[in-house]
């Protein structure tokens, strides 16, 4: 056999037990890509708050969804190519709405291309905090970074991807964690129906994302 | 459209170069998810990465 290249399917999806993706998460945690140094939560933390764990079948990928429909710990520590993608697939039908992760290019295409949308956001600063990603970070000359919160799609039905533009510029930023993510679960659960979408935020949500057709009507 | 094709391309050559044939780049390259990355100003490596994630 030679090296065939993995891409993964749903059919590849397990579910497992807390202690499971805990146990497996952490012991290939030295084997993840900087972008996505993900920290492991306390195994107590998946045990109390967490309904459903997803692996691949060999779990080298991974992640978690939160009672409240928070996902945590993506991974990817294996072969398989694409298990992101699949993985969060899986977990938006499994009631998956919301994270948060570092503002990294490669993790907002990611997310965004999934379907999710960044509405708020908090400065971390680096030098309190004491984690091998965290260092990758400050090699790079960071002192702080932002950390993004987002949520699914509420919007996406109405527009096409294609035509999605985000303007960073416009997220609001907090003091905060819990701050910015109180304003995001706000939001979340505000736009359960867009019908149900406060004018306020209807258009805070407009501020962020411009539809591109609407752009180029605008520059004429 | 320029753009686009070319954007495509190079994002295919990568993956390419990563190994994948043709028909799995088919199956999970969607020309939408090019749109949004030329759109939102993401490089054609950081598109890469997030597939083979």
């Amino acid at each position: 056999m030679g090296n065939s290249i993995l891409v993964a399917k749903e059919s590849d999806i397990v579910e497992v037990d807390a202690l499971t993706f805990y146990t497996e998460f952490t012991s290939r945690r030295h084997l993840l890509q900087n972008a996505t140094r993900v920290i492991p939560r306390e195994l107590e933390h998946y045990q109390k708050n967490c309904k459903h764990f997803l692996m691949l079948r060999d779990h080298s990928a991974g992640l978690a969804i939160e009672q409240s429909g928070r996902i945590i710990s993506v991974f990817n520590a294996g072969e398989y190519h694409h298990a992101g993608t699949v993985l969060l697939t899986k977990a938006i039908n499994l009631g998956g709405n919301k994270l948060e992760c570092f503002d990294v290019e490669q993790l907002r295409y990611i997310y965004m291309s999934n379907g999710f949308i960044p509405v708020s956001r908090y400065l971390c600063d680096l030098s309190d905090k004491e984690d091998l990603y965290l260092d990758f970070l400050k090699k790079e000359g960071r002192k702080n970074i932002y950390i993004l919160f987002w949520i699914y799609r509420p919007m996406f039905n109405v527009y096409r991807k294609e035509d999605i533009v985000f303007r960073d510029v416009h997220i609001k930023t907090f003091e905060t964690e819990e701050e910015a993510e109180k304003f995001r679960d706000k939001i979340l659960k505000e736009c359960s129906s867009l019908d149900k979408l406060s004018q306020e935020l209807r258009d805070y949500l407009n501020t962020i994302i411009i539809i591109k057709q609407d752009k180029e009507k605008n520059k004429d | 459209m320029e753009e686009f094709t070319k954007f495509k391309n190079k994002v295919i050559d990568l993956l390419k170069q990563k190994g994948l044939d043709e028909i799995t780049i088919e199956e999970i390259l969607k020309d939408e998810d090019i749109y949004l990355a030329i759109n939102n100003h993401i490089s054609e490596e950081s598109v890469v990465w997030a597939i083979l994630f």
